[in-house]
């Protein structure tokens, strides 16, 4: 078999690659086929949290899926899977989808800091684990996922130094060729795709320094990751559009066209759309991850155009439940008493399981009550509305 | 006037006094010898309602103490009652909420007119009367609902109160009748009481038997008693109820008591159990139960259970759900969906062998998978013997 390939599917207005522009693209491997702009499905130890396999299905019945396994939630897997000797998305039970894995778990606060020389702390819930690049790529032998991403210093937010940053940069692009050579020399890793960490903060300096370096090596590379932007997963709403999209929109120009561009985070709907905007083509389900965990669905109405080149989001803001949260503009929080007796669906026009058969009151009623069935409900249609508005984005890329 | 309950034996079992039989509720017709799943709040806990119907759960059983404080009584009249609420189509039976209050709180205090006891959510004094539980459960909606009784601990030594505690329990059932306003939508099923002492036993079911109902409930026991106690208390009730009406068991849901409790001549049980334990990393299989939490499993590639036919086993391995198991809540799910699956096909099992009259053969074959060195405990060979089932 052989190792994953992303192709830009969208024609290139006059021939010429136009990096700043949203484009159709398409992920392929053996049977699989996951297009973009599109998202991984972000797990927890394995499993897409409250969601069985059975359930995954029901939500997403067509078999294209791409699962994120952040290293941190699964490295106890390790010693089992050695002995498994099938690779991660069988072990946790989705052998027929597509997976990557990543050395951050981006849906949580990470403490920054620990990494030692080139070792980086990986921070798993039983304490930090040290790891070198032949620590991880060994792991990554062990895992054989579709795709992953090199090891490298990510702990970088907006309150670093400039020193911390260049630092991160610089054992981050240390560590990618180091593992890039291993990776050469290993014939399971034959499968696998690379992804390439651009660091470099918010400082757009060391990212055009990063990304060149990696660019040199973007034959040996299935697409590249905008990584290290933050360190604390649930607060990544509230990042600026104006702080980060002019720097992914700099640092694109220094990597190649035809490779696949990836962001991990619980971005906010409408900077997920200038992302998209910006070239960017896949991303990760943090966001509808995240709601779900502040007891809250997602109902934002939307209205996709395009035009001049970008795509361009209306979000109707809602008349009624205004008093009612004080979260956003995107969503409404179940355990708010107003749900009490609205026997409606979260949404009416949504035709998810959990839509089509229960009320916001008995959502409302399993939440207060500590129901688990409350978060699984909530899920359903998170991830369902999540999947619907990207499917949304690549319908209105297509015309 | 149409019954709100048929109930019509298809098969009996010409060695004990097992059957099958087909019950027609209002919501559905559930096969017995069956097991209800319970589902305290509103929900069986991390399974969706359309996972029960999958794995074939026909009924199931709601708490009215819980729901009664959550989400209220108004509000499920407001949903037009439980099954609306919860997206449950098939069969529903709510408790009394009498047990909850007696052994969750210890501040209830039972006197002729009910139950006082404290909201644990915000300590307010109320009082349940046997008037009171039916016009909740009235309200819920359930295809059977349950007289409220006076329940005395089994272990009581007490006889003079486990005396009063059985007319009560008769003098409540009158008080529950009157105050139905349902009677062909639902169905208050008595419940027959007498701890452990045969004539109270005796006394309580033949007054229950003056009394139209279309079922009877054994009560009072899986409370800690010997097991000897246990099986003679279920084969004296079974025995003096009548056979062409259903017999429900309360409390039971261990695999043995189930098989025993059928061969006796029960027909319905619940039990927190399946579920409750799938919720500390416990899995059901046909040779007793495993604890997916002990390092033995961290290597065993194997499902749960060889050729279980369940959502969980045709994905996951032992080995997996070790890694997961108390810590991720999705553990939850698939050790309560497996659970629940095995207690289905173990009732499925015991009805169609008693459809082709091998009812003997299955409790054979049952026992040796769970006892293969044939250490069968005393009171399962005496339970039965009596009823003509001699264990090899």
């Amino acid at each position: 078999m052989e190792q994953a390939r992303f192709s830009v599917v969208t024609d290139r207005p006059n021939g010429i690659p136009h990096t700043n522009r949203p484009r159709l693209g398409s992920l392929k491997h053996s049977n699989s086929q996951v297009d973009t702009p599109a998202f991984m499905f972000y797990t927890k130890c394995g499993s897409v949290p409250y969601i069985s396999r059975e359930l995954f299905e029901k939500i997403v019945p067509d078999d294209q899926a791409l699962f994120n396994f952040p290293l941190p939630t699964c490295l106890s897997f390790l010693q089992p899977l050695k002995e498994f000797k099938r690779g991660l998305n069988s072990f946790v039970g989705l052998e027929k989808y597509l997976s990557c894995c990543s050395i951050t778990d981006y849906a949580v606060d990470t403490p920054q800091g620990y990494n030692k020389k080139d070792c980086v702390a990986i921070k798993t819930k039983s304490g930090n684990q040290l790891i070198n690049h032949e620590k991880y790529m060994d792991i990554i032998e062990v895992f054989k996922p579709t795709m992953y991403v090199t090891l490298s210093i990510s702990d970088i937010n907006l309150n670093s130094s400039l020193s911390s940053i260049e630092k991160s940069v610089n054992i981050s692009n240390r560590l990618f060729k180091s593992c890039l050579e291993r990776h050469h020399q290993s014939e399971v890793l034959k499968q696998s795709g690379v992804i390439a960490p651009i660091q470099g903060g918010y400082n757009v300096q060391e990212r055009i320094r990063s990304a060149t370096f990696l660019s040199e090596y973007h034959d040996d590379v299935l697409g590249f990751l905008f990584d290290g932007f933050f360190t604390d997963g649930t607060i990544v709403e509230e990042i600026p559009s104006d702080l980060i999209v002019p720097i992914i929109n700099k640092t694109m120009e220094f990597i190649p066209y035809d490779k696949m561009k990836i962001i991990f985070g619980a971005w906010t709907p409408s900077l997920i759309i200038d992302l998209i905007n910006s070239g960017m083509d896949m991303f990760d389900s943090c966001l509808p991850c995240i709601t779900t965990e502040r007891n809250s669905a997602l109902i934002f109405d939307y209205n996709l155009k395009y035009k001049n080149e970008s795509i361009i989001m209306d979000v109707s803001h809602r008349k009624t439940d205004k008093m009612n949260d004080n979260l956003n503009e995107y969503e409404i929080c179940l355990t708010d008493k107003c749900h009490f007796e609205k026997f409606v669906p979260i949404k009416d026009s949504c035709t998810c399981l959990t839509c089509k058969k229960h009320t916001r009151s008995y959502i409302h009623h399993l939440l207060v009550s500590n129901e688990l069935l409350g978060s699984i409900l909530l899920t359903i249609h998170n991830l369902h509305y999540f999947n619907q508005f990207f499917k949304d984005i690549r319908e209105v890329l297509m015309k | 006037m149409e019954k709100a309950l048929q109930f019509d034996v298809i098969a009996s079992c010409t060695t004990s006094k097992a059957r099958t039989s087909l019950m027609k509720l209002p919501h559905y017709t559930v096969e017995t010898p069956v097991f209800m799943p319970v589902g305290t709040k509103g929900s069986v806990k991390s399974v969706l309602p359309e996972q029960l119907e999958d794995m074939n759960c026909q009924i199931i059983l709601g708490n009215t103490y819980h729901l009664g404080l959550r989400p209220g009584v108004e509000l499920l009249k407001k949903a037009k009652g439980l099954h609306n609420f919860m997206g449950w189509k098939r069969a529903l039976l709510t408790d009394s909420g009498g047990f909850q209050m007696v052994s969750l709180l210890h501040m209830a205090e039972i006197n002729e007119q009910g139950v006082n006891f404290e909201s644990p959510y915000d300590g307010t004094k109320s009082l349940l009367t046997p008037e009171k539980s039916i016009q909740i459960q009235n309200a819920i909606g359930a295809d059977i609902i349950m007289q409220l009784d006076d329940v005395v601990p089994t272990t009581s030594k007490d006889n003079e109160r486990m005396e009063e505690a059985t007319h009560r329990t008769t003098r409540w059932l009158d008080r529950c009748l009157s105050a139905h306003e349902r009677p062909t939508e639902q169905n208050i099923f008595p419940i027959v009481q007498g701890g452990l002492i045969e004539n109270l036993r005796k006394l309580s079911a033949n007054l229950h038997l003056e009394r139209k109902v279309n079922g009877y409930a054994i009560g009072g026991l899986v409370g800690g008693e010997d097991k000897e106690d246990f099986w003679k208390m279920v084969i004296l009730s079974t025995n003096l109820l009548p056979c062409d009406k259903p017999k429900y068991v309360m409390g039971v849901g261990f695999a043995v008591d189930l098989v025993i409790c059928c061969a006796l001549g029960a027909d319905m049980f619940d039990c927190v159990f399946p579920t409750r334990t799938a919720r500390f990393g416990c899995a059901l299989i046909s040779s007793g139960q495993i604890s997916l939490r002990h390092n033995k499993f961290r290597m065993d590639f194997r499902p749960i259970e060889k050729n279980c036919r369940c959502s969980t086993c045709k994905t996951y391995t032992r080995a997996y759900i070790h890694q997961i198991v108390c810590t991720e809540a999705v553990s939850c799910s698939l050790l309560s969906i497996h659970n629940l699956h095995y207690q289905m096909q173990l009732m499925k099992g015991i009805r169609e062998s008693i459809k082709v009259n091998k009812f003997p053969e299955f409790v054979q074959e049952f026992m040796t998978n769970i006892y293969p060195d044939k250490s069968y405990p005393q009171w399962c060979l005496d339970a039965l013997q009596s009823v003509n089932i001699e264990l090899k």
